[in-house]
């Protein structure tokens, strides 16, 4: 199903990624100008590092997740051919990471959260950029959420049937970054937001990185696997590919028998 | 295309691939022996 | 509770998986792929296990305590303790501090073809230190001793350089080590030296 409201959830989504990545793709200009000495009047730490932060967390969080989240929903409604799930939620989902975007820009533009986008603390930003990088998380968890219920309904309605390729490996990347990102959700919720609100005074940076590096290894993987799936479904499709020229185990052919030229 | 052709194209091993594969492969295991044994190894 | 019915339920499932599982049909072209893949794996794995067990070749790993807020009060990390030492039975330790925006002592000096045993503390927030062309580098994190042990083969002047974002001035943060021939080094005259790792 690929109608109207499934295609403006998903547009929205890719929209908000696409806008953040040619913000970030001004800024990392930017930064090469700085950098390269040509122009000495743009020397400055201050709005570099400014910059860099910026352009790490549009690059690292924003393009990414809304791609993901967007790319999601349309691998959903079309490889499954239902409606999403709860569209109040979904679009709650997208203004609550919409918010945290901008929230956390505030801090961001104007110099206060100079911590790039892996957060170094003892380093520490204004809150708001932690509380809206939450809320980006959180936002991206209700997808997760959304992802993983379509599949389990689908496969309550086809018993004994494999789930089309795309969304199991849509699924599965939903489950896997709902485990990935419980490490900084920790780190954020329990030494970040109350070191910067002042409700503490002294953190344990040896546990910081753990936690964050908990999030920050396997998050190559969320980013990675839906450009998997566009290579594994959507490519060899494009390129006219047979059936039977492998023989794929089941769950693959399944896939290409039940959605002949799209 | 007529029917012998694609019946031989399709079943016969796909060679291109393979080669494709091992000098990439190849190349690879080589260059990590080399950093590993020539660069990291040395510098102690 | 029963824990017959229980384990022989999961052990009813559990072979109900294994079927499954080996009636998936592999592609000749696809088993190949697998076997070379776990082949060039296995090989990697192979050498760093048997360079880990037999050659002691490993990442350092320590979790050794400190209270960066008060260093200059610490035995071990006190100014005129830093720098380049040698115990009485022979180890060249050398301790260094890391704060923005440098590392102190701004200027040591160490022999090539020794083994040296590097001891960081950050005074304030992340660093990282890395001495380009050696094996030197790692993350010097407030509130932990970061202990490397090497050699360093070639003589020579190299930077210490700072490679995690630190502050406004992390781009200009780094200091200077000169590595010397084995002949020419002179260990420097001190003190006993006061503190230090327990791994002689």
């Amino acid at each position: 199903m690929n109608d109207a409201a499934e295609r403006k959830l998903a547009l929205s989504h890719l929209w908000v990624a696409f806008i953040a990545f040619i913000l970030a793709c001004f800024m990392g200009e930017y930064q090469v100008l700085e950098r390269s000495g040509l122009i000495s009047a743009l020397d400055s730490p201050n709005v570099y590092f400014a910059s860099v932060s910026t352009h790490g967390v549009l690059m690292a969080f924003v393009l990414t997740f809304f791609f993901i989240m967007g790319f999601g929903y349309y691998i959903a409604t079309t490889s499954l051919k239902q409606p999403v799930w709860n569209k109040p939620l979904a679009w709650g989902g997208f203004w609550l990471a919409l918010v945290g975007v901008v929230m956390a820009a505030i801090p961001l533009l104007t110099g206060k959260a100079s911590v790039l986008y892996t957060f170094y603390p003892p380093m520490v930003a204004h809150a708001a950029f932690y509380i809206g990088a939450t809320l980006l998380v959180v936002g991206s968890w209700v997808w997760c959420a959304i992802m993983l219920v379509m599949f389990v309904q689908w496969k309550k309605e086809n018993p004994g049937k494999p789930v089309p390729l795309a969304m199991f490996a849509t699924a599965m990347n939903a489950l896997l970054w709902l485990w990935t990102s419980a490490g900084v959700a920790l780190e954020v919720l329990f030494q970040l937001i109350p070191l910067s609100l002042g409700w503490m005074d002294t953190v344990d940076p040896g546990l910081s990185r753990t936690l964050f590096a908990w999030t920050l290894h396997p998050i190559v993987y969320f980013w990675l696997i839906p450009a998997y799936t566009a290579f594994y479904v959507f490519v060899p499709k494009q390129a006219g590919g047979f059936c039977s020229v492998m023989n794929w185990p089941d769950w693959h052919l399944s896939y290409w028998q039940c959605s002949p030229c799209r | 295309m007529n029917e012998e052709d694609r019946k031989r194209i399709l079943e016969s091993p796909p060679v291109g691939a393979f080669a494709l594969m091992s000098v990439v492969i190849g190349g690879m295991v080589v260059a990590w022996l080399f950093l590993y044994y020539g660069v990291f190894l040395p510098r102690g | 509770m029963q824990i017959e019915p229980i384990k022989q339920k999961y052990a009813l499932l559990i072979r109900d998986v294994c079927k499954q599982l080996q009636a998936i049909h592999i592609d000749q072209l696809e088993r190949k792929w697998i076997t070379i893949s776990i082949l060039v794996i296995g090989l990697f794995v192979g050498i760093i296990v048997i360079d880990a067990f037999f050659h002691g070749v490993n990442p350092p790993s320590k979790v050794e305590t400190i209270d960066s807020a008060s260093l200059h009060l610490n035995e071990e990390f006190a100014e005129d303790n830093l720098g380049v030492q040698v115990d009485d039975k022979g180890n060249i330790i050398i301790r260094m501090v890391a704060g923005r925006y440098s590392f102190f002592p701004k200027h040591i000096a160490v022999p090539a073809e020794t083994k040296l045993t590097f001891r960081w503390v950050s005074m304030d927030v992340l660093h990282g230190v890395h001495i380009p062309m050696t094996n030197m580098s790692t993350m010097i994190v407030p509130g932990y001793v970061a202990e490397i042990t090497t050699t360093f083969p070639k003589p020579g002047e190299y930077p210490v350089l700072c490679n995690e974002y630190c502050g406004l001035g992390h781009n200009h943060m780094w200091s200077n080590i000169s590595v010397i021939a084995k002949e020419d080094w002179n260990a420097p005259a001190k003190s006993p030296v006061k503190g230090g790792s327990n791994n002689e």
